[in-house]
């Protein structure tokens, strides 16, 4: 016998619908704090797996190196030259350096670009310049890219003195299958975003972008390697950035490679970022450094900005770190020069020449908790569907609160067994009017704070606070009108009602009920008005934040789980209150989480301006294109302002 | 009757247009000078990048014939008798109906600026094979099926995959090189095929991704007379000749007129090896040595040529005079200058037959600069120089860009040839061009002429041929977008994720001779030398028309190949357990859901069940 179908269809739905209501807003809360738990435990030594090289046409560190002590002399004397040419103009320094990679014997090349931004005018050359495989038959590449200016806002010298004596030493070699683009971009990141633009045959010559063609071409570039040694001096460690633009990730392969070249044949310190932490044994110590870590990963992938240039190339399917020198002096590690970093480099370069397809191997979606170890997508993905789902069954609850349930089960236990329940539909109606009207506006509204924070007006005195102020006014007003008329329109059904069910009784007397059911349910259906606007509109607020949630999670986990962590409490707890005092209290902790309340508290934090905060992330979506600021517009301020209106709504 | 026996049907078209000509201008008796020769050439020249660019030349003649009236019956030995013709060639041709023969493995990138042309007519990356066959039996495609795989076995290189998806016949370009072509037979009945009673037809096909070694280097010796025993071949040492920037061999096989009126004709075999050495990599010294380079010496030339020589395309100096000195110092008289002003370039020529006369120490060559480096050289622009790249980023997309700059001060006629395989689709509504930066909406005053054949799934390439005409000193770029075709999972090669080659594409044009480049004119311009010092042909370079297309030059620039990377499905870890799971999903899900839902009830006997539908369940009661 089919299991189910030993019960009737009513006695099913009975037990369903109990089910639902008893536990399914524990459940959810349960689920939470398992999904709170599992995130926790995602950086920790037993959860976490040690790296290991899984392309094996690397080999990394195989190939005896050929930078010498010779080559070490050049980097230095490129140094100087370096440093010589660093403070003049764009052009002239671009110029200077063409000429150094052109007397090396490399095809060499400068580009010059342009980008108007809503709030500023960028302008710079790149130079770049081609090593031709001898042999190869070119079309394959690898990069080797620095930009001017370093991290630390100070001239990479190091680098492009680097890049230059590699150059050197390449062109010695005939055992490379992949040419080599050295690229030395301008400006921060649209030097470099210029030059691939152009590289992929992109270029666009509007008044907002307008990057030169290039002269000098190779191959589809397989891999890259950012450089960032700032400064002319030595370096403790080697620090590695690998988040690019909304989170991409190079293949763990890349950083794998420089890992197993940092133990043997190159032997340096090797760090995730710039963060430099001393061994333990401690469990506790070392659990919080890897939480640490994470974080710190997180936060990157989040916020969607690269931490280095390697971030533009992950666009392209080009797979790129970036390489950053941590000078701490005092820390009790052994320092190295440009010797070092010049045989990590090479051999890094020939461990990529090796390879014979695109690296694919290895992992494309990891959390990294430490150099050497990873947590990958299978181990922490659940727990953010957990939350996900946790949305959704507090919304099923919600919904199934807003029928008729309730009552149902209400007759069956006053054992009643000669009435018919359980009728297959909610006889109570569910309006989504107010609740789909008021996630429109919101919507609508998030739309418009987009369109009016990206579009230059060319009015007097225009500043993106100004207009951030100007949205948060219309939202303000949004939310003002949307309650108010709800509260308004609910005194009205209220007092319809009143006169309804007035009349209703008055005909129940005289019996004339046109169903022909019994007389306690005409009671019933009378009873059952439309449910709130509240629950109809938190259900579709629960409802939407857990779509979100679950599908950003696929994209950038970062992003989706931070966004869930932030809204999964206050989203599935807040509902209004029959006190002002609550509701207003609720609306200022939704408020607090709004778009511009984590701007502030953002500025508070690391002691900004406000507008500083919020012309870096126009910035960063003008110019690297990164999803912060359209998922905050389109996505997250909606859902927050339907929030903030639904804890405000009468409660009945 | 000709025609008819085997032996011929090589010529015979050639044979058969001659009698008209040799009928007019039948005053001279024509003489068979030589049954079989064969010369052998090196040819030097310093580039101004540092390389060292060295050609390595070889040419067999083979049964040289006369047309009806002074028939000789030698040349019916054609294939029958090998002295010095290598035999598996032979075989190769008269099995296959081959006409002619162009086979090049090259292995790297020519660089035109750098470099100007190579005097080696093919350049571009990988295998490039092409052939007129005789069509006499219609059986172009099985002929060139079983050239592919012969030459295939013989060179051992992967040729047996140029198969119908790769094969194209081209309308414009690789037209035939045979000296009769250009010099005796008139153009028009040659183009239109009017005089020839012969059909011919043209097959071409490429392999970019085919790479070249040292099991190629050997039966490609094999094929010469002294192998690599002695004369110049016994320079080639594989261990230093595929440690250079650039390697191309080939193997060209055609038939060449040997008088002013083509009555006496031959079948030439040209063998090449083209390498560029990169001496200044070690010790940034530019100098050189020919035992530095192939650390092999000359000891005596091979006994077997009528010719051997070395020949060294001087360095063409500015300003500086002297900055260079070349040992042994070339004999008076040996030092030829060709063009003048700026086009001028002096060659000296080192006769091996004459030095090892008198000497018996090997022949020592090496070219050492005023302080190791040059200061002041002659710039190299070539004429035409073109590139091609993939525009967009991305597996489901992408688009085109074949850029052509023509650094002449004069409009030049050029065609392009492009064969891209048939997962990309091209859209031809998308092709625009771009002159000097300025979309062009007048594409008729540059591109003259357009054939393009759209590529059919799993059967043939697209193939696009232009007859442009480049304004003078302009960069004209073409753009073209296309889809990449979602392949079937077996499609994929081993190296799925490397993605796929496409190979070059190649512009034809006549050049102005000039700048001082290394070569012009592929084969023509390689007989010069040899045929001013082996008489071959008297007075043919005089006769009128010739002078004109002496100071142009017909070369081919091929551009760098591709590689498109197509959607792939991850053949990994990830996609077999997808595989997997879902299999055992479908297989289960169905009968486990049966299992839950079904109502399974006990039937009653017949009488009693008529009240009860069968359908109804206990709702009913």
């Amino acid at each position: 016998m089919g299991l189910l179908s030993r019960l009737s269809k009513a006695q099913r739905q009975q037990i369903f619908g109990r089910f639902v209501l008893s536990w399914m807003p524990t459940l959810s809360y349960i689920m939470v704090a398992v999904s709170f738990f599992w995130l926790l435990a995602l950086p920790h030594q037993d959860y976490s797996k040690r790296t290991y090289v899984s392309e094996n046409a690397l080999l990394p560190g195989s190939a005896n190196v050929q930078f010498n002590w010779d080559d070490n002399l050049a980097a230095e004397a490129y140094r100087d030259t370096v440093q010589s040419i660093a403070y003049l103009p764009s052009i002239e320094r671009a110029q200077a350096l063409e000429q150094q990679f052109a007397s090396i014997g490399l095809k060499s090349a400068t580009q010059n670009y342009t980008l108007n931004t809503s709030t500023e005018s960028l302008h710079g050359v790149n130079t770049y310049a081609v090593f031709y495989a001898p042999r190869s038959d070119g079309t394959e590449a690898l990069v080797l890219s620095a930009s001017w200016l370093s991290r630390d806002k100070t001239t990479n010298t190091n680098a492009i003195a680097m890049l230059l004596a590699l150059g050197k030493t390449f062109k010695r070699g005939s055992h490379f299958s992949k040419d080599i683009i050295f690229v030395v971009s301008d400006g921060e990141a649209e030097g470099l975003q210029a030059w691939l633009k152009a590289y992929h045959g992109n270029e666009e010559n509007t008044y907002e972008r307008n990057e030169e063609p290039l002269r000098v071409r190779s191959g589809a570039i397989q891999a890259a390697l950012n450089l960032d040694f700032a400064g002319t001096g030595d370096y403790n460690a080697l620090g590695i950035f690998f988040e690019g633009v909304n989170g991409q990730l190079p293949n763990l392969d890349m950083i794998n490679t420089i890992n197993w070249i940092s133990l043997g044949i190159a032997p340096v310190e090797l760090t995730l970022h710039d963060e430099l932490i001393p061994y333990t044994e401690n469990m506790t110590k070392n659990y919080l450094n890897s939480l640490r870590k994470m974080l710190y990963q997180m936060k990157y992938q989040a916020i969607g900005t690269p931490t280095g240039n390697h971030g533009l190339y992950l666009k392209y399917k080009i797979d790129a770190i970036t390489l950053y020198g941590i000078d701490r002096p005092g820390w009790n590690s052994q320092r190295f020069n440009l010797f070092r970093v010049g045989c990590l480099l090479e051999s890094a370069v020939r461990s990529l020449n090796n390879l014979l397809e695109h690296l694919h191997q290895s992992f494309f979606f990891y959390l990294l908790s430490d150099v050497r170890r990873y947590t990958s997508i299978g181990l922490y993905m659940p727990p953010v569907i957990i939350l996900g789902v946790s949305f959704i069954l507090q919304a099923l609850s919600l919904w199934g609160l807003s029928g008729d349930l309730p009552l149902e089960l209400k007759s069956l236990a006053e054992g009643n067994k000669d009435t018919p329940v359980g009728l297959p539909y909610s006889r109570r109606s569910r309006s989504f009017r107010v609740a789909s009207t008021t996630m429109g506006m919101a919507i609508f509204t998030g739309a418009a704070t987009f369109h009016l924070l990206t579009t230059e007006f060319g009015l007097v005195g225009e500043t993106p606070m100004l207009k951030l102020v100007a949205s948060v006014g219309v939202c303000s007003m949004l939310v003002l009108s949307a309650v108010s008329t709800a509260h308004v329109r609910s005194r009205i059904i209220q007092s319809v009602n009143v006169i309804q069910k007035s009349r209703s009784t008055n005909s129940d007397s005289k019996g004339s009920s046109s169903n022909n059911i019994d007389s306690h349910h005409v009671a019933a259906d009378q009873e059952l008005t439309p449910a709130a606007d509240w629950i109809m509109l938190k259900t579709l607020i629960l409802a939407l934040s857990a779509l979100i949630v679950t599908t950003l999670s696929a994209l950038n986990f970062s992003l989706a789980v931070s966004m869930g962590i932030l809204i999964v409490l206050p989203y599935m707890a807040f509902r209004p209150s029959r006190w002002t005092v609550v509701s207003m209290v609720e609306a200022l902790i939704l408020l607090v989480i709004s778009p511009p309340g984590l701007m502030m508290v953002a500025s508070w934090w690391y002691a900004k301006d406000p507008s500083d905060v919020l012309s870096w992330v126009l910035r960063e979506y003008e110019i690297l294109g990164t999803w912060l600021l359209p998922t905050a517009c389109f996505i997250y301020w909606p859902l927050n302002l339907a929030a903030i209106i639904m804890v405000l709504l009468p409660i009945s | 009757m000709h025609a008819s026996s085997p032996c011929l049907l090589l010529l015979s078209g050639a044979v058969l247009a001659l009698s008209v000509a040799a009928s007019a201008t039948s005053d001279t008796i024509p003489v068979l000078k030589a049954p079989e020769a064969f010369h052998e050439q090196l040819i030097l020249k310093p580039l101004n990048d540092g390389g060292v660019y060295s050609h390595f030349q070889f040419t067999t003649h083979i049964g040289t014939m006369m047309d009806d009236d002074h028939f000789d019956g030698a040349a019916s030995n054609l294939f029958k008798h090998y002295n010095l013709f290598p035999r598996s060639i032979g075989q190769i041709l008269h099995s296959f109906e081959v006409e002619e023969l162009h086979l090049t493995f090259t292995q790297g990138r020519w660089q035109y600026s750098d470099w100007g042309y190579p005097l080696a007519p093919s350049a571009g990356t990988g295998v490039e094979l092409w052939a007129w066959l005789n069509d006499d039996k219609r059986q172009t495609d099985e002929h060139w099926k079983g050239l592919t795989n012969t030459l295939s076995g013989l060179f051992c290189a992967s040729l047996n995959f140029i198969d119908n998806t790769i094969t194209t016949e081209p309308k414009l370009s690789f037209r035939n090189e045979g000296l009769y072509n250009t010099h005796s037979v008139p153009h028009t009945s040659y183009n239109s095929n009017s005089n020839s009673t012969i059909p011919r037809k043209l097959r071409y096909g490429s392999l970019p991704h085919e790479n070249v070694c040292t099991e190629n280097l050997t039966p490609w010796i094999k094929l010469l007379p002294c192998k690599s025993k002695a004369g110049i071949a016994s320079l080639l040492k594989s261990h230093k000749l595929f440690d250079t920037r650039f390697y191309s061999m080939a193997v060209h096989v055609r038939s060449v007129c040997e008088d002013e009126s083509c009555r006496v004709k031959s079948l030439e075999l040209v063998q090449t090896i083209t390498a560029v050495f990169d001496v200044a990599r070690n010790d940034h010294s530019f100098d050189w040595s020919l035992s530095g380079l192939f650390e092999r010496e000359i000891t005596q030339s091979c006994p077997l040529a009528s010719t051997s020589k070395v020949i060294v395309n001087l360095p063409q100096t500015t300003e500086i005079e002297n900055q260079y000195s070349l040992t042994p110092h070339p004999v008076p008289g040996a030092i030829q200058t060709e063009g003048s002003g700026d086009n001028k370039q002096e060659i000296a020529v080192y006769d091996l037959k004459k030095i090892f006369a008198e000497t018996t120490t090997p022949f020592q060559l090496s070219l050492h600069w005023d302080g190791s480096r040059p200061k002041s050289v002659r710039a190299i622009t070539p004429g035409i120089v073109a590139h091609r790249y993939f525009t967009g980023f991305g597996q489901e997309r992408g688009g085109l860009a074949i850029e052509i700059r023509n650094n002449n001060s004069q409009d030049i006629e050029a065609i392009f040839l492009d064969t891209l395989p048939w997962y990309l689709k091209l859209y031809l509504h998308t092709f625009s061009i771009q002159l000097n930066g300025k979309t062009l909406d007048n594409q008729r005053d540059l591109v003259q002429k357009m054939l393009y054949q759209p590529a059919v799934d799993r059967s043939r390439p697209a193939v696009l041929e232009m007859a442009l005409r480049l304004p003078a000193n302009s960069l004209v770029k073409f753009t073209v977008s296309f889809d990449k075709v979602f392949l079937k999972y077996t499609e994929h090669r081993p190296d799925a994720n490397r993605g796929f080659d496409v190979g070059y594409a190649v512009i034809t044009a006549q050049l102005p001779r000039e700048q001082g480049q290394i070569g012009y004119g592929g084969l023509d311009h390689m007989r010069i030398f040899q045929e001013r010092e082996a008489g071959l042909v008297q007075g043919r370079h005089g006769s009128g028309g010739v002078s004109d297309r002496e100071k142009e030059d017909k070369i081919r620039v091929y551009t760098d190949t591709l590689l498109v990377s197509l959607p792939t499905p991850d053949f990994s870890m990830p996609y077999n357990v997808i595989t997997m799971t879902c299999t055992v999903i479908s297989l289960f899900f169905g009968s486990v859901f049966n299992l839950m839902m079904r109502n399974f009830e006990v039937v009653k006997p017949p009488a009693s069940s008529k009240k009860n539908g069968k359908g109804k369940g206990k709702k009913a009661e």
